[in-house]
């Protein structure tokens, strides 16, 4: 055993000196052998004739030594890699094409999977995530909810036994300004003290929240993440120890968290997090320090299981549940917890994303099929033009193993060399896949910086794109007799009707996988295209609209009707709006859709979506009244209740009756309220554009409190840039300590509302454009090898009077054959996925005639694009050329 | 006298056998055989360094460098202890087998 690494090791590092030793053994014994020969009587020529035959191949038994040394195998592997750089780089317009190729297929497959394991399965980057889980509470009507009492996590620590800690958070806009500056809106994260200490978590800057802080004592400290501190800041040191106000209150910057850590919730990145205030204590300028209930994770002690501690966290909760006068007051009270597993951190907001990015990743997977097709016929192809170099080799010795060896190391090169360039491209379509994520009054903000998984992930796609296109070729290259190829090439070729046969099914296979990526992304811009033509807002992208968020802590609802009534005057009389006018919420809105239980007096019950509007605001958005009349400045707080109802709403609560008049009660704030219905305005599409409208009813702004409106402007003419900078002076004017954020016009809100069917359709038609281009790079490869070798007989039909549409047409033919082939197979290939997606599909038959003739057209005429250029040079062969060339 | 070659696993069993009487170089195990069975096997020069190689990784025999009768530099291989253990150990499989298969040719 010992002496067998001894061996492989000196032969391995002293290979020199190992390799001279087996010559002089070898060389001692031939002059031996010689010698014996003169002794017997022998010419020195002949006597070393006979020797050198007795012996046979010298360098065959030196390969053999090698091989019994066993160090050969990585000997061999560095020969060749060598050998096969050389090749490679002696040829450079091949390989630059087949890495792009291969690369391209690699790097969607990284990037989905990528963007997949950020939002479905990456792991939180703090200490020991496995051990942390989620504390959830189960209401009485098991509803579950992700906010307990704050006291509960207190109670939890000194509970002592079942955690090794607990900590708190709880996060909500609020106004923050720096130097005197206009109020910007963030969303910032209130923490219990621990919570750096608790994830492990050592900021990329400053110390964090002090000793003090950390001990119970609080202090108005602020840690900022470190995109905000990269975006607001531009990533200055100095900012430590400087003051900012939150709410108008100080704070003091202690530190900037590490660039890798986000937050516990998947895609969200809060610009900065302050210290929770102790139970009982609170500030009168932030509501959110002292929220009476916040998420809460715990770390579970080393051993404990989850449910083990669930069981005896219950027992303490339950308790707890049952003491706390806040929670039995609720309509609908907690009565126990859950434990949920907290290594992946709270992930339900993006978990909508899951079926589209699974398709996507299928998708992807085939790209990368339709590749390493297109490579495997490629490398066929040239393992043809290839056959006398390795007929050379394997005259002067080389075994057939080795040269399978060979051309499989050849093939994993190339496969190395994509899986850098898919890398690459995994890294930098980051930012693209993030401007494909929806902009709200919170961004979705993802971490894609490829983490250790997607690196294996790609390291696996490279090695097994490498066998997959390598080992095909290799075997086939050499299988037939290789003494064929030192023979005239022509001969050799007229033979290999095999290798044409595997590469026509390997452009078959690529026509048909590029035909279900390109049926299935025509499904998907179909369907995308129903919903864009379903916003039914005339001209919303001359709608700008501007979030603004008067702190309530500061506002209080005299100041903030005061406010509105001001903003609507200014804003209206800016030059180039034509009117303005406010919503909580407005369409699309990112908070989603509010909702209502809508009474009759008579009894009937609805549920409806809700908004709350000023006057003005369906002239502004050009929803039509059909029926009465709009708020008006008449209707304020100390007139009566007034709402105006969509169609819908009037249809079925009051039927073919007059609405106008009638009477509505709905709940706010607990206790009924009546209104009188004034109005009565056409149906439209306000929340979700994929979904059937439901009844609608719009309260008055004047008299309903707004608490995170939005300011409509409509403008004269498209072209937001002169228009958002009025309005922002306005604003100043007025208060510069409301923050204005969240800027789009309404089409970008439309947009906002589709992103995710937009991710799905622009990457499914990147993928499918990306498949066609294979199927035409592909196409024309085989036509040409084709049109080559048939040459002779294209000549002889030339010579017999075949004229130039006749050669055409039958190259176009060869070509075309395979095309239909492939879209035989694809299509029911295609009708079962589109199946399998027709849930995700808007108002478009799964099975929809248009798409898919539109796709078979599109790839039929690039096919014959691609057969064109090789029937051209067909239709050019000159007879006396071809056959003089025999 | 026509020559036979050797069977196929017999060589390493030949070279140990050879090695047991004193340490020699290539081309003397190959003279040696062929003497001492009167000319009648002959060593495929050409696979019995492979097999030397062979036997030196596996730790039955070392070569060193030594001269040779006609004072020059040549491999000397020797037999070690392993090897002489593997000596005792495929000398007796061989012994079974020639005697099992000499038994059937002589009963059938």
């Amino acid at each position: 055993m010992w002496s067998d690494v001894l061996i492989r090791v000196r032969t391995l590092f002293r290979r020199k000196s190992v390799e001279t030793e087996l010559d002089d053994e070898l060389r001692f014994h031939l002059e031996r052998q010689v010698e014996k020969y003169v002794q017997i009587g022998l010419s020195g020529e002949e006597a070393e004739r006979r020797a050198r035959v007795e012996f046979g191949g010298i360098e065959l038994a030196k390969e053999e030594c090698r091989d019994a040394r066993g160090v050969n195998f990585i000997e061999t592997v560095l020969e060749d890699v060598r050998y096969g750089i050389r090749t490679l780089s002696k040829n450079p317009g091949f390989t630059a094409v087949a890495v792009l190729i291969l690369g391209l297929g690699i790097g969607s497959n990284a990037a989905i999977f990528n963007t997949a394991e950020a939002i479905l399965w990456r792991t939180l980057r703090v200490h020991d995530p496995q051990s942390l889980v989620r504390l959830i509470a189960v209401r009485q009507d098991h509803h579950e909810s992700n906010y307990l009492p704050v006291e509960l996590a207190e109670e939890l620590r000194r509970g002592g036994n079942r955690f090794s800690d607990v900590i708190t958070t709880n996060d909500d806009g609020l106004s923050f300004s720096y130097n005197g500056g206009s109020a910007e809106r963030i969303v910032g994260e209130v923490v219990s003290p621990n919570f750096f200490t608790f994830l492990g978590i050592r900021p990329a800057l400053g110390q964090g929240f002090s000793a003090a802080v950390q001990k119970g004592q609080w202090a108005p400290e602020a840690v900022l993440s470190y995109r905000f501190w990269q975006r607001r800041f531009g990533g200055d040191p100095q900012v430590l120890g400087q003051t900012i106000r939150l709410n108008n209150y100080p704070f003091t910057i202690v530190g900037v968290s590490p660039r890798d850590f986000y937050s516990l919730v998947v895609g969200f990145d809060p610009e900065l997090r302050v210290p929770e205030l102790a139970p009982g204590q609170s500030l009168s300028q932030s509501e959110l320090l002292s929220a009476p209930d916040v998420e809460i994770m715990a770390r579970l002690k080393p051993g404990v299981g989850i449910t083990q501690a669930e069981a005896s966290a219950n027992a303490a909760c339950q308790q707890f549940f049952r003491d706390d006068q806040r929670n039995q007051r609720e309509v609908d009270p907690a009565r126990s917890i859950r434990l949920s597993p907290g290594g992946k951190g709270r992930e339900e907001d993006l978990a909508q994303y899951r079926t589209s990015l699974l398709i996507l990743v299928g998708l992807a997977g085939l790209v990368l099929l339709a590749a390493s097709f297109n490579l495997t016929a490629m490398l066929l192809s040239r393992a043809t033009t290839r056959r006398r170099e390795l007929a050379v080799r394997a005259a002067i010795g080389a075994s057939r193993s080795r040269l399978v060896r060979q051309m499989f190391t050849e093939s994993v090169l190339l496969a190395i060399a994509a899986g850098v360039t898919g890398f690459f491209i995994m890294s930098s379509t980051g930012n693209t896949i993030r401007s494909l994520l929806p902009k709200g009054h919170i961004n979705v903000v993802l971490d894609l910086s490829p983490d250790l998984r997607a690196v294996w992930f790609t390291v696996g796609l490279t090695l097994l794109a490498g066998v997959i296109i390598g080992l095909v070729p290799a075997l086939q290259a050499t299988k037939n007799n290789l003494n064929l190829g030192l023979k005239s090439d022509s001969a050799a070729s007229i033979g290999d009707t095999r290798g044409v046969v595997f590469r026509k099914s390997l452009t078959i296979g690529q026509v048909g996988l590029s035909l279900v990526l390109l049926t299935t992304a025509g499904l998907f811009e179909r369907s995308l295209a129903n919903l864009e033509a379903a916003d039914p807002f005339p001209r919303p992208d001359r709608v700008l609209l501007f979030r603004m968020k008067p702190q309530k802590e500061l506002y209080d609802s005299e100041r903030i009707r005061v406010l509105t009534a001001e903003v609507l005057r200014g804003m209206s009389a800016l030059p180039g709006v034509k009117s303005a006018a406010l919503a909580e919420e407005g369409p699309y809105g990112s908070r989603g859709a509010m909702h209502a239980t809508v009474h009759s007096l008579d009894g009937r019950t609805i549920s409806a979506d809700m908004d709350i509007v000023s006057s003005g605001f369906f002239a502004t958005l050009g929803i039509p009244l059909l029926n009465g009349r709009d708020f008006s400045v008449q209707d304020n707080q100390t007139s009566k209740p007034v709402t105006v109802v969509d169609e819908n709403l009037a249809q079925q609560l009051f039927g073919s009756d007059s609405p106008i008049g009638k009477l509505v009660r709905t709940p706010v704030q607990e206790n009924d309220v009546t209104f009188e219905v004034i109005g009565v305005v056409r149906v439209s599409r306000y929340n979700d554009l994929n979904q059937p409208p439901p009844p609608m009813i719009f309260f008055n702004l004047q008299q309903q409190g707004p608490y995170m409106p939005t300011l409509h402007v409509r403008m004269a003419s498209a072209g937001a840039g002169t228009v958002v900078s009025e309005v922002r002076r306005a604003f100043d004017l007025i208060d510069k300590g409301v923050p204005i954020f969240d800027v789009k016009t309404l089409q970008d809100r439309a947009t906002d509302k589709l992103a995710q069917q937009r991710l799905v359709s622009d990457l499914a038609a990147t993928f499918g454009s990306l498949a066609l281009t294979l199927v035409a790079v592909g196409l024309y490869g085989l036509m040409s090898f084709s049109v080559a070798q048939r040459t002779r007989e294209i000549g002889i039909r030339a010579a017999l009077g075949a004229d130039h549409g006749q050669i055409m047409s039958l190259v176009a033919w060869q070509g075309m054959r395979i095309v239909l082939v492939g879209v035989a197979l694809g299509l029911p290939v295609s009708f079962i996925l589109a199946r399998l997606i027709a849930a995700m599909l808007y108002n478009v038959h799964p099975i929809d005639l248009f798409s898919f003739a539109t796709m078979t057209f599109i790839l039929a005429i690039v096919s014959l694009l691609a057969c064109y250029v090789p029937a051209r040079k067909a239709m050019k062969v000159d007879p006396m050329v071809a056959l003089r060339y025999e | 006298m026509p020559r036979i070659d050797l069977p196929q696993g017999t060589l390493d069993l030949l070279i140990l056998r050879t090695l047991a009487l004193e340490p020699q170089h290539g081309w003397a195990i190959s003279e040696r055989i062929q003497q001492i069975s009167s000319d009648v096997l002959r060593v495929q020069q050409g696979s019995l360094y492979p097999a030397l190689h062979r036997l030196e990784r596996r730790g039955w025999i070392k070569a060193r460098w030594g001269t040779s009768e006609n004072n020059r530099r040549a491999k000397y291989y020797e037999l070690t202890k392993a090897g002489r253990r593997q000596l005792e150990v495929e000398k007796d499989a061989w012994d079974k087998l020639t005697a099992a298969v000499a038994q059937v040719l002589g009963t059938a």
